[in-house]
């Protein structure tokens, strides 16, 4: 026997360093990595629930893939779903599939003889084995709905789960349960076990069905809240996050008062002295009525003092559109070749408003976009089946102002002729720091063409209607529209003759 | 063949433990609270404990007055496990070394190896 003190401590865990979070593990989806502020935690146990064909094997699988190409280990644990040789076949279709993987860091095994035999025991054996002997690092378990059918009581399952979480803890595995059980089943002991939740469900819209994740909860961080669509494509599932969910990215950058030229210096004057930088403009009017010539001149105006533009646009594919700016002499294909302006086409297809979202910031990021013209705010709104879109476009546009675009927004009034100025979706208005509307009226048998400054933030502005013209030069902003009866009837009558056009002419806002 | 001797409430983690530990090659005896670690302990001579901080009936440090007041087991190395995020007790309380949960399996093969000398049960692993 020894009279010596006990032994230093070990230094492995000092009393004075408090637990740390277990680091993330990333999914290899970025959208979810984002919805899940940088992924799911290691050796969290994480509930997906969903129908058949909602992709939840899919999803799982693509984890798995992704979690060994990043040089983890993972194990796929089937419980009479479908077989593996089904499975594998079907995942070959994918881009994320890896054949060299299958087998050696990526295993798949049955787990249904041992469940059969041996209970929920047996299951837990052959899972510690799994961890222990192919050090796996990531762990799924599909068909969880069987195991807790085949649990002699509701303690033994949630048994089951307490002592695999401790497993899992152990050896530092993540695991994820596959279940296509009913969220709202009350009491099912996994809700309350599991480190997070989430659900992958479909919805029907008419003719279309809409896919939809949604994180119900998520143990050691916060989460984009919500519902976030998703489509399967053949790299596996793609989830757009909720536009309206995500934080900003940083505190706007300070304007400085510094205001942008939109090309046509006639326009500048009447808004006193141009766009104020990262702001907001609709451009409101009826087809025809030049708006796009209009956006095309703030790009190509943007290419020249160095600031790169995006047309981000639904109708005219990039040839129609670059044929128009070419006929007005802004050379819009040499800019595109440049790299100075980037055209981006929505086909008229069915299209999702998040990712649309993601494709236009994701853009604006990649390519240090600082003109942005969006053409037109209708595209969007086809894509909105939620009624979200002056939420939706409030955060995009903050967004925007925050990675200092300055963005114009076409946006099609119902009516050639129009009796009623008001912005057609409802709620987006408050958004637009300036409205610019175009119109065209009628006078003795002719259509002409007049905008009118109708709100600018922070800045005077012409208050007059001005006609305008668009030549092979490119726009010409004449004096003030005489005044006259009925403009805005779209059928004018002339009170008095006129001034001659002229781009030169001093304007109301000006004196 | 060593024995050790798992101290806890906490069920799962001593089902891990013990199914972890007998897998490396030692007999593993265990105790769900203080009062049958000690009753134990009297049974099983273990080379080492893995004792828990916070338990029911008699709570870890109970253990270790009792157990450093028997001259017999003033050496045996006792590895404290504890969840609590602050006030643990100092080291001069009798511990030997501490672990803080939830730990990995490789922590606490690595505490028990550094305790009992490159000894890991009698299994040879070399294979």
């Amino acid at each position: 026997m020894s009279d010596s003190p006990p032994e230093k401590p070990d230094d492995l865990n000092t009393p004075e360093t408090l637990p740390a979070l277990p680091p993330r593990v990333p999914t290899g989806l970025p959208g979810l990595d984002r919805i899940l502020g940088g992924g799911l935690f290691q050796a969290g146990i994480y509930l997906i629930a969903g129908p058949p064909g909602s992709g939840k094997t899919i999803l799982a699988n693509q984890l798995c893939f992704y979690h060994v190409a990043a040089g983890g280990r993972a194990m796929y644990i089937t419980l009479l779903a479908e077989s593996h040789a089904r499975m594998l076949g079907h995942l070959q279709t994918f881009s994320f599939f890896s054949a060299d993987a299958v087998g050696q860091t990526l295993k798949y095994i049955n787990g249904f003889k041992a469940i059969e035999n041996e209970g929920l025991a047996g299951l837990l054996q052959l899972l510690r084995g799994a961890v222990r002997e192919h050090r796996a690092t990531l762990l799924v378990l599909d068909g969880m709905m069987t195991a807790s059918v085949l649990a002699r009581s509701g303690t033994d399952y949630k048994k089951f789960i307490n002592e695999l979480q401790t497993w899992a803890g152990m050896y530092g595995c993540t695991v994820l349960f596959l279940t296509s059980a009913d969220l709202d089943g009350a009491g099912q002991p996994e809700h309350t076990m599991v480190d997070g939740i989430c659900e992958l469900g479909l919805e029907r819209l008419d003719m279309k069905t809409m896919r939809k994740l949604t994180v119900h909860k998520f143990r050691g961080s916060g989460f984009a809240e919500g519902g976030h669509t998703y489509v399967i494509t053949r790299d596996g599932l793609v989830i757009y996050p909720r536009l309206e969910s995500l934080p900003l990215s940083q505190l706007p950058e300070r304007a400085n008062g510094k205001r942008l030229g939109t090309g046509i210096a006639a326009l500048d004057r009447l808004m006193g002295g141009g766009l104020a930088y990262s702001s907001t403009t609709l451009f409101l009017g009826s087809s025809g009525s030049g708006k796009t010539i209009f956006g095309l001149h703030f790009l190509a105006a943007g290419a020249q003092a160095g600031e790169p533009g995006l047309l981000f646009g639904f109708f005219e594919n990039p040839a129609e559109v670059i044929h128009k700016a070419n006929r007005l002499g802004l050379g819009l294909d040499t800019l595109c070749e440049r790299g100075d302006v980037t055209i981006l086409w929505q086909p008229a297809a069915e299209q999702l408003l998040d990712a649309l979202g993601e494709r236009l910031l994701r853009t604006v990021r990649e390519r240090g976009i600082k003109r942005l013209f969006i053409d037109g705010l209708v595209g969007f709104k086809e894509a909105d089946h939620s009624g979200r879109l002056a939420g939706y476009f409030a955060v995009l546009a903050a967004e925007l102002a925050v990675l200092g675009v300055t963005t114009i927004i076409t946006e099609e009034t119902r009516e050639l002729f129009v009796r009623e100025i008001q912005v057609p979706t409802p709620g987006v208005s408050a958004i637009f720091q300036n409205i610019i509307f175009f119109r065209q009226v009628e006078v003795e048998a002719e259509l002409l063409r007049l905008l009118s400054v109708m709100k600018t933030r922070d800045s005077a502005h012409a208050r007059a209607l001005y006609q305008f013209d668009i030549t092979d030069h490119g726009i010409e902003i004449g004096l003030p529209f005489q005044p006259s009866r009925n403009v805005l009837t779209g059928v004018s009558q002339l009170l008095a003759e006129g001034p001659p056009m002229s781009t030169g002419g001093k304007h109301e806002g000006e004196r | 063949m060593k024995t050790l001797l798992i101290i806890d409430d906490e069920f799962s983690l001593v089902e891990s433990l013990t199914e972890l530990l007998s897998w490396e090659g030692y007999e593993v005896v265990t105790a769900a609270n203080g009062r049958q670690g000690l009753e134990q302990l009297e049974r099983s001579s273990p080379a080492l404990v893995l004792l828990d901080y916070m338990m029911p009936v008699m709570d870890g440090m109970q253990v270790l007055r009792s157990l450093r007041s028997n001259p017999a087991y003033r050496d045996l190395p006792v590895v404290l496990m504890t969840a609590a995020p602050m006030g643990l007790p100092p080291h001069e309380k009798g511990w030997t070394a501490l672990l803080r949960k939830p730990f990995t399996a490789a922590d606490v093969l690595r505490v028990i190896e550094r305790l009992l000398g490159d000894s890991r049960g009698d299994i040879d692993r070399s294979g």
